[in-house]
């Protein structure tokens, strides 16, 4: 059975769509068919951090209007055939979104795949309650900052009273990403911990991924995090993307590492 | 002859420009919009126009039988931190969790109970013309504003304002809580469980408990 989950955030920035593309490679690693598409209409970027940006020909706008079929936009990944991608229009506007059509898309989308993962825009406004109309379950994925968290806890309200499940009268599955974690701010009290999130929230927790310098250079490259097996990032992702699976895997919080003599000095004259 | 009497609940404002003026009151609706505006200070026709079309009753200059009780305390609330968002959607009423209680106790005018049972996320603003009790947290970006007493069990970080008998709240870091349109300083609120209410003429915060009544 097909599982359409919403990639949300409220606050631009915190990491959404690094989020997306690597849980996607990382569900079709575990051999299960996966498209994300990105609902992000006119400021199209999931496209270059997955390293496609020049096999985009149709969009998932055209394809909504019969311009094009799913099988001319769909595009495959090159790092895993399991994964394909659906790209915005990026000389069109959230305006051109209407219930009707996306319900079509992902009805179809549906049909095709085991996991449809939707980038949603930041921000509350039309194209992030499309983006969760008919999800089936949500990822929000938070900064350890109050403003990031206060934005994700609008966003979280907003689901569970816009989308067509709570609608129906049913709960929209939530689970939390804490992106960007410090954990020698938080050691030093200057970043929230996970706890104080949760707690705030109030929802599960899916996993913590670290700060981690390689994931700009990774997405530059088109070059997902997750495909580098040493990334503290990456590996958390790979965690992550077997959740989604359903496989059982401990969440793991990430440590300070201990410093040799060499980054204890580096420590103090940086 | 026949005759009644009734209590009106009176507000004492003071306008210094009708633009700062026009602010406050916006901001301030909820919680004035029953009662007599008593209005001190310079006439001015776009203040009457806008009172006009708000529906609020209204007298200037006039000096009114009021004891001293609380028109110190009246201050202006800042516009910025009082603002209504209107495009935030209002929370859904929970039927279920609404407890009928006796209207006679808390007067005509107020509604009975509602009870808060569930975290009120950013956005989200819980209006009501009675007291309310909220159970869990009030995160930030969230709001209560009641014409009654607001007792909050669970953690506040939003924004809680009340014109009723007291305010019963936690600890409160973040979030504005004003009481009668005053704003109650967080600092003031030191105790497990504090309480915010007249004593004379005074705002006072005390502990609900009296054994926990001493500072820490």
């Amino acid at each position: 059975m097909s599982k359409v989950i919403a990639v949300i955030s409220g606050k631009g920035g915190v990491g959404k769509t690094t989020t997306t593309a690597n849980l996607g490679l990382g569900i079709a690693m575990q051999m299960k068919q996966c498209v994300v598409v990105d609902f992000d209409i006119g400021q199209r970027n999931l496209d270059m951090i997955l390293g496609l940006e020049n096999r985009v020909v149709y969009d998932m706008v055209q394809v909504m209007d019969g311009e094009a079929t799913l099988e001319q936009a769909l595009i495959r990944s090159k790092a895993n055939r399991n994964l394909y991608f659906l790209p915005a229009s990026q000389t069109k506007d959230k305006s051109v979104l209407d219930s009707e059509k996306i319900s079509n898309l992902l009805q179809e989308l549906r049909k095709k795949f085991e996991y449809v993962i939707l980038d949603a825009p930041a921000g509350i406004e039309s194209g992030f309650e499309h983006t969760i109309e008919f999800a089936d379950a949500a990822i929000i994925v938070v900064n350890p900052e109050v403003s990031s968290i206060r934005d994700s806890d609008r966003a979280i309200g907003i689901l569970d009273s816009k989308s067509q499940k709570a609608k129906d009268g049913h709960e929209v599955e939530k689970m939390l990403i804490i992106n960007r974690i410090d954990p020698e701010m938080v050691e030093r009290g200057e970043m929230l911990e996970a706890d104080d999130i949760l707690e705030i929230l109030g929802i599960e927790l899916l996993g913590v991924v670290p700060e981690d310098r390689g994931v700009i250079d990774a997405s530059n490259q088109g070059q997902p995090i997750i495909l580098n097996e040493k990334s503290d990032a990456g590996k958390a992702y790979k965690r992550i993307a077997k959740r989604i699976c359903g496989i059982k895997v401990a969440v793991e919080h990430p440590k300070v590492r201990k410093k040799g003599l060499v980054g204890k000095l580096k420590g103090i004259f940086s | 002859m026949k005759c009644r009497q009734y209590n009106v609940k009176v507000f004492e404002v003071g306008v210094e420009d009708p633009e700062s003026f026009i602010e406050f009151i916006e901001a301030n609706y909820i919680l004035i919009r029953n009662h007599l505006l008593s209005i001190k200070g310079e006439k001015s026709e776009k203040v009457i126009s806008y009172l006009e079309d708000k529906g609020l009753r209204y007298v200037w200059n006039m000096e009114l039988p009021l004891p001293k009780r609380g028109v110190e305390e009246l201050c202006l609330v800042s516009p910025g931190v009082e603002a209504r968002d209107e495009s935030r959607e209002r929370m859904e009423p929970e039927p279920e969790s609404v407890e009928e209680g006796d209207e006679e106790e808390y007067g005509e005018s107020l509604e009975a109970l509602k009870i808060v049972g569930r975290a009120l996320r950013s956005g989200q603003y819980v209006e009501h013309n009675g007291d309310v009790l909220s159970t869990d947290r009030i995160n930030s970006g969230a709001k209560i504003a009641a014409l009654g007493s607001v007792v909050a069990l669970g953690k506040v970080e939003g924004d809680i304002s009340s014109a009723g008998e007291c305010i019963i709240i936690t600890p409160v870091k973040r979030g504005n809580i004003l009481f009668h349109g005053t704003k109650i300083e967080n600092e003031k609120l030191i105790y497990p469980l504090n309480i915010i209410r007249y004593r004379g003429d005074k705002i006072t915060v005390e502990a609900i408990d009296t054994k926990q009544s001493k500072r820490k």
